[in-house]
């Protein structure tokens, strides 16, 4: 899309999800524009994630059940949608770190044969 | 489960769910924007970048809302497809389970229709109805009689000034007037109401006006009207115009000055209510009548805060002050909501609720039995499928998502089922109301089909769809891929002990519900030819209509003794016999209860006992023959004596001579008994009320008259005698073998339902008995073949392939027997006096369902004792 914006690169399916849920991990309610920015800092700037992506999968997330959503002001006091996770949310980021991490390694086996 | 739930309330909020959504992406886009600025860049560019930035809003709001509906809709809708054509494929079997769903649950979406729009809605057309509540009072009567009823005046008068519980109290009265002048003036209902009426209980008046305080003062009423909606339309062609005009009263011009809501019209106090008068133009209207003083029907509003339970209590106290007619206290009060049913005595075994609910139970016995048979059916054909559903699961399928498509081929099945339904609840409440309106003509009533009834409709459909679609489905997919793939078709029986489960329910509910509709049947049979015990054919009652305003008790004295000497005076053979009576028999309760106890119990030990006050002539004129004592003599009018049935004198008196012994009523009324009457069905159909009769006291009531003619009545003579007597009064004449008619034609249609019930219950197992028998066979094809070709003996087959079932069906009919037993105690009341125990009934049954098992395996047997060895060995 935009020239100035590089998006984030073709993700494999769900990892999204598991950043999202990661970030969340910290306990502290943060709001979708809050976790966008974060993944941008904490990524180096890597991984520029769109509205048009976070919010699908913030809405899956609260559909599984795994983040809860609630309002509250901002730090510039407007209303916002805070997230957390919730006790499934939390084991399913277990879950999906183990399959993430068993994925990389496949991944690095195919990339380097021995 | 809880996935599904959140989808379904995402629909429930959809609204919320997309304002919460925009705001957030909203939000999201300021963010950007102010952190751009902060970095430099101008207002106007970081608006636009920010946009950029955030790439389309609405494709990131349409993206997250799929996210809720769009994939569950589509894969929802690739089931219900495949259904459909899965379905079509079978159009007999989709036919057939369609018609019985659409029936039953037809019928049963009316019949809540009926319930809930009309016996337990509050009344209509009132203001917060849920606040308003229906003030009874106890009787001082004793024992579970509880007699509840209206309140005198006085009470009515303290309860509207120190009840501080209630915001706001009401009185209505209903009362008969003749509207309009001379030979056009006809009888009409009026509810005579309190000047705060309207207003405490909010009921819409357009055009015009309630009666307010000011019309309704005591000694200055003023005489206003207020039409009911319908009667401005049928009489006054619903013109404006008519306020302010006058109308004729009992001969009383009243200013019509509104017109009530329609939706009032069909609460209660004012179902059939033609007018609404104040109360205090009573005087007015009866100017010779002493004034009112019980009883009216008391409602009120809860005062702000208050409770039921509070306006009970507060009441209870007061009511302590209140004085009866008879003398005594009330034992306290009885506070109602205003529904239908809520009414004490309402709710009672022979009530049109009870009769609903007893309709309503049989049908939901029906639609068990539907369950369970499309049960079977539906687990035949999973069966035939196993081969198809393990090529699925083993091509990668998983098991939920397979059960969740055969369930939605039952949900399909159902929802055709209950689309159907609905539409035969559109007209059928109308229809099932004039029956059940028979059993009371004041049934208010205005019945539609509304979203609740709708959505009561596809709750059946749901459950039905999971009663018989989960079972089979689970079976289905419980099979190991490897073993189905290589088995050839079905299952060996043993796996679906479900089959015999739901067949010997099917039978079950069948017997009960035949054997309730035999008794029903037989009950009728009996009250058609049932032995009143007194005079029906050959008499005939004659009510008469006095010219309101102009009789007061002397000139209605006077008037019945011409009467009878005008009656008298006929040649010896125009009538056999006449007398008169408070009311004639009419073989439902009917007359006064009266409040009665012997001289060594307590008054809080009366019982309410029907009571009638006759002339002496009355016994002879029904032939009720006197089995001790002697009947009244001719000048005994208004003495205290009394002649009693015979229930009456062993209830009071066991094993002693009744006559000579005495009675208390109220307080200190004492009656003398003079004689005791056979028992006759003069006040019921089954079971001889208690009863007594007193001398008819001429001038204060009008009584009814009563003639025995062999010859039929001679009306026109009689009309002649009345009208030289005084041309304005009207007779009306009925015979007492029409109001047999009545009761007998009323008591048959439960009867009639039950018997089309029980029918369509047998027809179902029967084909649910020969779908398992039939099955059972084919599945076995294989093994009889080999046991035929190593000779064993046809009736051995039969009785190895149908062994299994026919104890599932020997099950059913035993537990449906003691089930039958259960219901017909509680049908007791309905049967006539027949023992709940009729052999015939039963027997009956029994050798039906029999017989339905015998036609139900006969084809299958047939099938089984004719397989070639053969062919089946070939069969693989």
């Amino acid at each position: 899309m935009g020239e100035a914006v590089s998006y984030v690169p073709d993700l494999l399916p769900g990892t999204l999800e598991l950043l999202i849920l990661k970030i969340l991990a910290s306990g502290d309610p943060i709001h979708g524009y809050g976790i966008a920015q974060r993944l941008k800092s904490v990524s180096e700037e890597v991984l520029q994630v769109g509205e048009s992506s976070l919010y699908p999968a913030l809405q899956r997330l609260l559909l599984k059940g795994w983040v809860k959503g609630a309002w509250g002001a901002s730090e510039n006091n407007r209303r916002a949608r805070f997230y957390t996770l919730t006790a499934a949310g939390r084991k399913q980021l277990a879950i999906e770190r183990r399959e993430f991490d068993r994925l990389i390694v496949a991944i690095h086996k195919v990339l380097n044969p021995a | 489960m809880r996935d599904l739930l959140r989808r379904v309330w995402y629909v429930i909020r959809q609204r919320q769910f997309e304002r919460d959504l925009a705001e957030e992406i909203e939000f999201h886009r300021a963010m950007a924007q102010r952190d751009l600025e902060r970095c430099g860049i101008g207002a106007d560019a970081a608006d636009s970048a920010a946009r950029r930035l955030l790439g389309n809003t609405t494709l990131a709001r349409e993206d997250s809302r799929g996210v809720w509906i769009w994939p569950w809709l589509e894969s929802l809708w690739q089931d219900a497809a495949y259904a459909m054509r899965n379905l079509r494929r079978q159009p007999g079997f989709t036919a057939v389970v369609v018609l019985v769903l659409a029936t039953v649950i037809g019928l049963h979406t009316t019949l809540v229709t009926v319930i809930a729009g009309v016996v337990l809605r509050p009344w209509p057309g009132v203001q917060d109805a849920h606040r308003v509540v229906a003030v009874y009072l106890l009787g001082p009567a004793g024992g579970n009689a509880g007699f509840a009823g209206g309140l005198p005046l006085s009470a009515y008068r303290t309860v509207a000034e120190r009840a501080k519980s209630l915001g706001g109290a009401v009185a209505t009265r209903a009362e008969e007037v003749l509207v309009g002048t001379g030979d056009s003036a006809r009888s009409t209902e009026a509810l005579l109401v309190t000047g705060n009426f309207f207003d405490v209980l909010g009921i819409g008046v357009a055009p015009g006006r309630g009666i307010g305080p000011d019309d309704d003062r005591p000694g200055g009423a003023q005489p206003v009207a207020v039409l009911a909606y319908d009667y401005w339309h049928s009489h006054f062609g619903g013109d404006p115009g008519v306020i302010g005009t006058n109308v004729r009263v009992n001969e009383v011009p009243f200013t019509i000055v509104g017109v009530a809501s329609r939706d009032f019209s069909s609460a209660e106090p004012a179902y059939g209510k033609q007018l609404f008068l104040p109360m205090t133009a009573v005087s007015q209207l009866k100017p010779h009548d002493p004034p009112i003083t019980c009883c009216v029907d008391v409602a009120g509003r809860l005062a702000t805060g208050a409770t039921r339970e509070q306006v009970r209590a507060e009441l209870d106290l007061l009511s302590r002050e209140f004085v009866l007619p008879d003398g005594m206290s009330p034992r306290g009060v009885i506070v109602t909501g205003t529904a239908f049913a809520s009414r004490p005595g309402r709710s009672d075994s022979v009530g049109p609720l009870a009769a609903a609910s007893a309709i309503s139970a049989g049908l939901l016995l029906v639609w068990l039995v539907a369950c369970a048979n499309i049960g079977n059916l539906l687990i035949a054909r999973a069966a035939a499928r196993v081969k198809e559903i393990g090529i699925r699961l083993s091509l990668g399928a998983s098991r939920r998502r397979l059960i969740r498509q055969l369930l939605t081929e039952g949900f399909v099945l159902a929802l055709s089922g209950s689309a159907i339904g609905i539409a035969i609840a559109y007209q059928l409440p109308f229809v099932l109301l004039h029956f059940l309106g028979g059993a009371t003509a004041a049934f208010p009533f205005r019945v539609t089909v509304d979203g609740a009834v709708l959505g009561y409709a596809l709750l059946l459909a749901g459950v039905s769809a999971a009663m018989f679609g989960l079972a089979p489905a689970l079976f289905a997919t419980r099979t190991d891929v490897a073993a189905t793939l290589s088995e050839r078709e079905g299952l060996p029986a043993s796996k679906f002990p479900l089959r015999g489960l739901l067949l010997a329910v099917q039978v079950a509910l069948s017997v009960v519900l035949l054997v309730s509709a035999g008794l029903l049947m037989r009950g009728a049979q009996r009250a058609g030819a049932f032995d009143p015990g007194f005079a029906v054919n050959d008499v005939t009652a004659v009510s008469f209509e006095l010219p309101p305003g102009t009789y007061d008790d002397a000139r209605k004295r006077a008037f019945f003794a011409d009467l009878t000497d005008a009656l008298r005076g006929l040649p010896a053979n125009a009538i056999d016999a006449f007398g008169f009576a408070t009311w004639e028999p009419i073989f439902i309760r009917r007359g006064y209860q009266t409040p009665i106890h012997l001289p060594d119990q307590t008054p809080a030990q009366a019982k309410m006992i029907t009571s009638v006050d006759v002339s002496p002539d009355y016994l002879h004129v029904l032939r009720i023959p006197i089995v001790a004592g002697r009947n009244f003599e001719a000048s005994s009018d208004g003495r205290p004596v009394a002649v009693i049935n015979e229930t009456m004198a062993r209830q009071f008196w066991p094993n002693e001579n009744p006559v000579g012994k005495t009675f208390l009523i109220g307080r200190a009324d004492s009656r003398e008994v003079v004689g005791v009457m056979r028992d006759a069905h003069t006040h019921s159909m089954d079971r001889v009320p208690p009863l007594f009769y007193q001398p008819l006291r001429l001038g204060r009531v009008v009584p009814r008259l009563v003639i025995r003619n062999r010859h039929g009545v001679p009306s026109m003579e009689l009309k002649r005698i009345v009208a030289r007597i005084d041309p304005r009064v009207r007779i009306q004449t009925t015979p007492l073998s029409a109001h047999l008619e009545a009761r007998v034609a009323e008591s048959k249609w439960g009867p009639m339902l039950g018997a089309v019930l029980g029918g369509f219950a047998l027809a179902l197992a029967t084909v649910g008995m020969f779908g398992v028998f039939a099955y059972a066979v084919r599945q076995r094809t294989r093994e009889i073949g080999i046991r035929m070709a190593l000779g064993a003996q046809p009736s051995a087959v039969v009785r190895l392939v149908l062994a299994g079932h026919s104890r599932a069906v020997a099950a059913g009919l035993v537990a449906g027997l003691f089930g039958a037993v259960v219901s017909s105690v509680v049908l007791r009341s309905r049967l006539h006096g027949l023992s709940p125990f009729d052999p015939v009934a039963y027997l009956s049954v029994a050798v039906l369902l029999a017989a339905a098992g015998l036609a139900a395996s006969y084809v299958p047997a047939r099938r089984a004792v004719r397989v070639d060895p053969v062919v089946a060995l070939r069969y693989e």
